[in-house]
């Protein structure tokens, strides 16, 4: 049992980390990036070719440099759409089918593993403890970004009001561009967390969307702490169920627990009165 | 005497011209019938493969088709007639499996088809089988329903299966299991497989053998092909059901998921498996080496201290064509090829009657064992048959046979993990 809650902890860390670059996307550039699954996946594939090549460092820096830089491509076509919801969602949404046709293309459709350490630390597998203080640092790192640096604060006024943001002087495009380029890193470190302890494969992408999609909801649009509260009651529900009742119904319980709290408390657990519709 | 001289003369002479021109004659009709049989192209015969080409087993099927065919070409061929392999891509479905046997022989007219990997494939193509009457080899497609079906169908009985049935891959994990359970005194067996029908008749047979031999099943967990990606909490709850041997069987390739989870936790029981794609020198690598102390069932081995020369040899031409060792179906599939190819030659024919009637009756002495066929077209399993062997990975990436004990490399070595 001690695995299991060991386990929960690990991935919930890094849905964290996944959930809070989709949430930057949303709140400041305000758009709603679909295709921020497929960046998960091109870090993955990217770091599963590079690695048998080069050095574990070069590889990996190459595999995130990839991912921002698909990351850019994004942002240069969503910027052209973000003022119309739908137009947005549909560009991102054929930005993900782009990508996730060309890694077919390239890969095909087979599962495959990412192993990038082995060994154990402290009696626990090498790869479990370094998804954890990846994605531990990450978060931290993000945390000071935002809380004590120029730009944070300045994501923070764009996030809050872009209209006043713009008159007070602050280049709104510039921190959008920001924004997506945080979210992409975060996307990276996260599928390089994440990856390892699961597989790769060239569907995933919509699985991590849906569960950042999920978290978002869940916790409240908006709400950090919301966000990080429905990281764990997912990773936890997912791996206890799947304990208790099976495989298959990991999969079952985020869509579970997203409807109940879409009929229920459609504001998330801590959000602030924000509704979809 | 002056005119007979002339005449003798005249007679020798033309005898020689005679003689000439039949001797010209005669080049000229070999030169004639030699252009002829230059001319025309030499007659090749048609044999199917039809299996899931994007799959690395069904690769590893092909490749060993070929070998085969590559081999029989360069010794002359089947009675005087090359072999020409045209391939299809079942995807493992049901659909593109019938709609691929009948492009097979109906527009490629083949006269043989091997292959096939997934049961529903198997049991789909059977009434196309009943109806054309052509030999069919299946390198999987286990399914024990499929022996009932040829069993009790005369029609089918161009159906042969070169690999065990279903039941016979649950002994197959299990015989080795027993051994190690019996060397370390171990009672509580844990079952994990594919959530799919091809287990059912395994799980059956292996239950019942364990209850038989006085053991305990404190565990049962199920695989979601293609979908379960982390094996933590089948392996967690293994571990907290008491589990001492987990017995698993998997044929789609995601246990090099539970390989990795199971070397990442390192739980307080032995792990052996089935793993349909996994049984390869190559998983090692694959799997970044967490596999130490992990147990394979293997159907063949041909780097083990005590192997058959002949698999040996076919290892060492498989590895010179294709560049790594064969993989799971690989011998029994090769073996397939010449054994149709001996039913062929001693019938004369390629009629499908005559390939049945031959297989039937004689079997085939083939690299992986002696295929003895059931009424259900499935090979006898066991000593003097066709049998199997479990493998197990040692630190550092060494591979031994562990079981049976007459070919066995060295004795089981049980993970350092279990004393703690």
């Amino acid at each position: 049992m001690i695995e299991i809650l060991l386990f929960s902890i690990i991935t919930g860390l890094v849905y964290i980390l996944m959930a809070t670059g989709f949430n930057l996307i949303l709140g400041v550039a305000k758009i709603v990036n679909l295709a921020y699954g497929a960046q998960i996946l091109v870090t993955a594939y990217i770091a599963a070719s590079l690695l048998p090549i080069f050095p574990l460092p070069i590889a990996l820096a190459g595999a995130i440099a990839a991912s921002i830089a698909v990351g850019a491509v994004i942002w240069m076509i969503m910027w052209v759409f973000r003022r119309d919801l739908i137009l947005s969602i549909v560009a991102s949404l054929a930005i993900a089918l782009l990508i996730e046709g060309l890694i077919l293309k390239i890969y095909g459709s087979r599962l495959l593993s990412l192993i990038i350490v082995t060994g154990e630390i402290w009696g626990i597998s090498s790869q479990w403890v370094i998804a954890a203080a990846v994605s531990i640092s990450s978060l931290g790192f993000y945390y000071l970004i935002t809380k004590h640096t120029t730009l944070g604060k300045r994501m923070a006024a764009v996030a809050e009001n872009e209209d006043l943001a713009r008159y007070i002087g602050i280049n709104v495009k510039l921190i959008g561009i920001a924004s997506f380029l945080i979210a992409s890193l975060l996307a990276s470190i996260a599928s390089i967390a994440i990856t390892p302890l699961y597989a790769i494969y060239p569907h995933m992408g919509w699985y991590y969307l849906t569960l950042a999609l999920a978290i978002v909801v869940i916790g409240g649009l908006g709400s950090t702490v919301g966000s990080v509260a429905s990281s764990m009651v997912l990773a936890f529900a997912q791996n206890l169920a799947s304990y208790y009742i099976g495989s298959p119904a990991k999969d079952l319980v985020p869509i579970i627990i997203l409807v109940s709290t879409l009929m229920f408390r459609p504001e998330g657990i801590l959000g602030r009165g924000v509704r979809w519709a | 005497m002056t005119g007979g001289y002339t005449l003798r003369a005249l007679s020798r002479l033309n005898i020689y011209m005679i003689l000439a021109a039949v001797v010209i004659a005669v080049l000229i009709g070999v030169a004639i019938i030699y252009q002829q049989m230059q001319a025309r192209p030499v007659e090749t015969i048609k044999i199917g493969f039809l299996g899931p080409l994007q799959t690395e087993y069904g690769d590893a099927g092909l490749k060993a088709v070929l070998l085969a065919v590559d081999e029989i070409n360069r010794g002359g061929g089947i009675m005087g007639r090359m072999v020409e392999v045209v391939r299809y891509d079942d995807g493992n479905t049901p659909a593109q499996g019938v709609a691929g046997f009948k492009k097979l022989v109906e527009e490629d007219k083949v006269v043989a088809v091997f292959g096939i990997h997934a049961s529903p494939v198997g049991l789909a193509i059977l009434p196309e089988i009943a109806r054309y009457k052509i030999p069919v080899f299946a390198m999987g497609s286990v399914s024990d329903v499929i022996d009932v079906n040829v069993s009790s169908n005369p029609g089918y009985r161009y159906w042969f299966r070169f690999n065990i049935n279903a039941s016979m891959h649950g002994l197959m994990v299990y015989y080795p299991a027993k051994a190690i359970a019996s060397q370390l005194g171990l009672k509580k067996f844990g079952l994990l497989y594919d959530n799919a029908p091809w287990t059912a008749p395994v799980i059956d047979t292996v239950k019942k053998a364990i209850r038989s031999d006085g053991y305990e099943v404190v565990y049962e967990g199920t695989i979601d092909i293609g979908k379960t990606t982390s094996f933590v909490p089948q392996l967690a709850k293994a571990r907290d059901s008491g589990v001492e041997i987990l017995l698993v069987w998997n044929a789609y390739g995601d246990a090099k998921f539970l390989q990795r989870d199971y070397d990442d936790m390192k739980p307080p029981y032995i792990l052996i498996q089935f793993d349909g794609v996994g049984m390869r020198p190559e998983q090692w690598n694959i799997t970044g080496g967490k596999l130490s102390y992990q147990v394979f069932a293997f159907f063949v081995y041909g780097r083990g201290a005590n192997v058959d020369p002949k698999l040996r040899s076919f290892y060492d031409s498989f590895k010179q064509k294709y560049g790594y060792d064969p993989l799971f179906y690989a011998p029994y599939i090769y073996d397939a090829v010449y054994a149709w190819k001996k039913a062929v030659e001693a019938s004369r024919s390629f009629d499908g009657d005559s390939v049945a009637n031959y297989l039937e009756k004689n079997g085939y002495d083939g690299i992986s064992g002696k295929w003895i066929f059931t009424k259900g077209h499935s090979p006898l399993y066991g000593e003097g048959y066709i049998t199997t062997m479990a493998l197990q990975w040692l630190p550092g990436g060494k591979l031994v046979v562990i079981w049976p004990a007459k070919i066995a490399d060295q004795q089981f070595l049980p993970p350092p993990w279990l004393k703690k």
